[in-house]
């Protein structure tokens, strides 16, 4: 794996967890894992639809771990003063986790319906329905924010 | 036909797709349609529009060098078990109880090897010899029987004989002998039957004045029978107060033996059962014949020379229904006055 596929791999977990621990045991986990999958290139049209599915697998298998939330995820990530994670928080709270995580894929990482979808076995319907209602979702959560702020 | 409005619910739907200008054209004229006309979507739209910003700051976010660099220098299992027992990691409460079995793991250990060792040179302990005393429990089933039929079984004869010579007199009749060795018999009949199952032996004691006397000569009516020793020590083996017989023979052979050696004084056998099972038709006797002096000084006559029954191998005659006064077998002694009624 190249430096921006750890990258990438490793913001998906900092994002599904906000949580230093259990997110680098999963980043080193998925990332192990697509090191030395041999049969990626079998089993997926791409390699983004192999990082999502066994992204997805390991945060399946992780998020049982996961107790604390925001614990030293500065460690991780440069995090600019600006960007406030309260919304995201909240958003991981009123939504489903399979609708976040979809929002990842397709709003921070920029891969296509496509590609989410074979990773996710989903139809291309399904991630535009689950991506759709996490961004009105936040939209929301934001302009909530923003009035109470 | 005028063309179909867009609901509200498709059109908040397709307002992400919208932003992102992955729409057709149709569609993307639709919702442009319904948001000149619909405050509320236009307000959705601006909601969404915002999400897209916040979240673009997320896909801006730099990863620590170090951290990157840990990732990528990290081996999947290995990091991932380092991880796990990293100590400074644990929690408090967990590094308080591994403490605590540890040391309560090391107490035991400890204890659990110093009272091993202290069991083991129990067992090995060495004798004044120098050899090592095993204990008996240690022994295979097999030796079992054989430390029982050499240690205990003696103790136990020697026991018995002590209270016949107390009790009893040799009879002077065989023919009473055979009966009283019949009797003793019936009355083992039960304990007999219940090991039905397992195995048995005859066991069982004899006086004579002189048990040396006629070692030789029941060792050769043993082995004249067929019989062998059973055991590990000699037929015949030498004992402190007599000698100690254990062997197998035919079991149509045990009357003709117990005829045999009821000339020479008075004998006892019990059928007990025995924990092994011998081949059928082979009996298994364990018979110590003892040395009572009493009886020797009581005799009226010396016992006859043992070469002469030795040789022949023989029962006395008088046991075979000759003529008593025609014998060389050994004559049995009369029971005195005083100990006649005993």
């Amino acid at each position: 794996m190249n430096e921006a596929q750890v990258r990438t791999v490793a913001l998906f977990f900092f994002l599904a967890f906000l949580e230093e621990q259990v997110a680098t045991v999963a980043t080193t986990k998925a990332i192990g894992k697509l090191n030395r999958g041999a049969s990626i290139t079998d089993k997926f049209t791409n390699v983004n639809s192999a990082i999502v599915y066994y992204c997805y697998l390991y945060w399946k298998k992780m998020r049982k771990k996961q107790k604390h939330v925001n614990i030293g995820v500065e460690k991780m990530f440069e995090i600019p003063g600006s960007l406030d994670l309260e919304p995201w928080k909240q958003l991981q709270k009123e939504t489903i986790p399979e609708e976040y995580i979809a929002t990842i894929w397709s709003m921070v990482m920029g891969f296509s319906d496509e590609q989410i979808a074979e990773g996710l076995s989903v139809s291309v319907g399904t991630v535009q329905h689950r991506v759709s209602l996490s961004i009105r979702r936040l939209g929301h959560i934001l302009e909530a924010g923003k009035r109470h702020g | 036909m005028g063309k179909r409005e867009l609901s509200c619910f498709l059109c908040q739907e397709l307002l992400n797709e919208f932003l992102l200008n992955r729409l057709d054209n149709k569609r993307r004229e639709a919702v442009n349609t319904h948001l000149s006309s619909c405050e509320a979507c236009h307000s959705e739209k601006e909601k969404v529009k915002k999400s897209h910003a916040y979240l673009q700051e997320y896909s801006q976010l730099k990863i620590h060098e170090e951290y990157k660099k840990e990732l990528l220098r990290s081996e999947p299992f290995s990091d991932f078990f380092l991880r796990i027992i990293r100590w400074d990691t644990w929690p408090d409460p967990m590094k308080w109880v591994t403490e605590s079995v540890l040391i309560a793991a090391t107490i035991a250990l400890v204890l659990g090897t110093v009272s091993q060792t202290v069991l083991y040179m129990k067992k090995h302990s060495i004798n004044d010899q120098g050899t090592d005393v095993a204990f008996v429990e240690d022994l295979p089933p097999e030796n079992i029987s054989e430390a029982e039929s050499q240690e205990e079984n003696i103790k136990q004869m020697e026991a018995a004989l002590a209270a016949d010579s107390e009790d009893e007199v040799p009879s002077s009749s065989p023919a009473q002998k055979s009966s009283e060795v019949s009797s003793t018999e019936a009355s083992s009949e039960e304990s007999a039957k219940t090991a039905a199952r397992k195995g048995f032996v005859y066991r069982g004691t004899m006086s004579v004045p002189d048990a040396e006397d006629i070692a030789e000569a029941v060792i050769g009516k043993i082995k004249f029978l067929g019989g062998a020793k059973a055991g590990e020590v000699p037929l015949g083996w030498k004992q402190p107060g007599g000698r100690y017989f254990h062997f197998a023979i035919a079991e149509k052979d045990y009357e003709e033996l117990t005829r045999f050696l009821s000339a020479y004084g008075k004998i006892r056998l019990s059928k007990e059962p025995h924990r092994r099972v011998m081949p059928k038709g082979i009996v298994r006797i364990i018979l110590f014949i003892g040395t009572d002096r009493r009886l020797k000084v009581k005799k009226t006559k010396p016992v006859n020379s043992i070469s002469n029954i030795d040789k022949s191998t023989e029962p006395p005659q008088e046991l075979q229904g000759t003529d008593a006064d025609s014998l060389s077998v050994p004559q049995m002694p009369e029971p005195q006055d005083e100990g006649g009624d005993l």
